[in-house]
């Protein structure tokens, strides 16, 4: 099996429940989440099986912790709260996520973000890229343009 | 100063930037587009590979609501 990208499905069960904090939340009258969670970014083999079933970030089929990768991955900066633009909800990460001086342990197609700050490590998205490997060198992935249309995550 | 051969950085340690081939790879997709910088040495060996890809477009979830 292999990686396939999509919104986890958990996930959008869990934007219900109010287990995700991409920003700070309005106040409800009830209760007022004045932090946001830290979402991070890890990386998946292309021999991986991540998919929209994936409920929580775990190291099985993850690059190895070698080649100045470390496993759980890098921190997705998150300056920009989510926002919505007439009827569709979005939010991008405001930042490139970038691995340097890499040399990968094998091949790998997939990012998963997840809820960091969350006990369990819950899952958000995955997202593939065409299987690639890196030596010596960089990798990059330069988000969407943070726009209603194209931004990383969207509710229409 | 003029005579300094310029190295950069591979598998194999620092090595003279003329002695590799570069190549520069697009993978354009409607959801991606990615750019290979690929340098192998005189054996074919590739000895730095880096990445850079631009995310098109990123997952939507669609919202449903039921009609009474």
């Amino acid at each position: 099996m292999a990686n396939s990208q999509g919104m986890c499905s958990t996930f959008k069960k869990e934007l219900l429940c109010g287990s995700h904090a991409f920003g700070a939340q309005a106040a409800n009258g009830v209760r007022t989440v004045t932090t946001k969670d830290t979402f991070y970014a890890a990386l998946f083999l292309a021999s991986a099986s991540r998919t929209v079933a994936d409920t929580t970030y775990d190291t099985t089929g993850e690059l190895a912790g070698t080649g100045n990768y470390t496993q759980g991955g890098i921190a997705v900066t998150n300056a920009s709260a989510p926002t919505n633009t007439g009827t569709t909800a979005w939010w991008n990460p405001s930042a490139s996520l970038q691995w340097v001086n890499l040399t990968s342990s094998g091949s790998f197609d997939a990012v998963l973000i997840y809820n960091y700050t969350s006990t369990s490590k819950l899952a958000v998205s995955v997202h593939t890229f065409g299987a690639q490997s890196i030596v010596s060198s960089t990798f990059t992935l330069t988000m969407p343009a943070a726009d209603s249309s194209n931004a990383l995550l969207r509710i229409a | 100063m003029d005579n300094e051969i310029p190295l950069i950085w591979t598998s194999k340690g620092n090595v003279p930037l003329d002695s590799l081939k570069m190549e520069a790879i697009w993978d354009i997709q409607k959801t991606y587009i990615k750019l290979i910088e690929r340098y192998t040495d005189a054996d074919g060996e590739v000895v730095k590979e880096g990445a850079h890809v631009y995310s098109l477009v990123g997952l939507t979830g669609e919202s449903a609501v039921a009609s009474f």
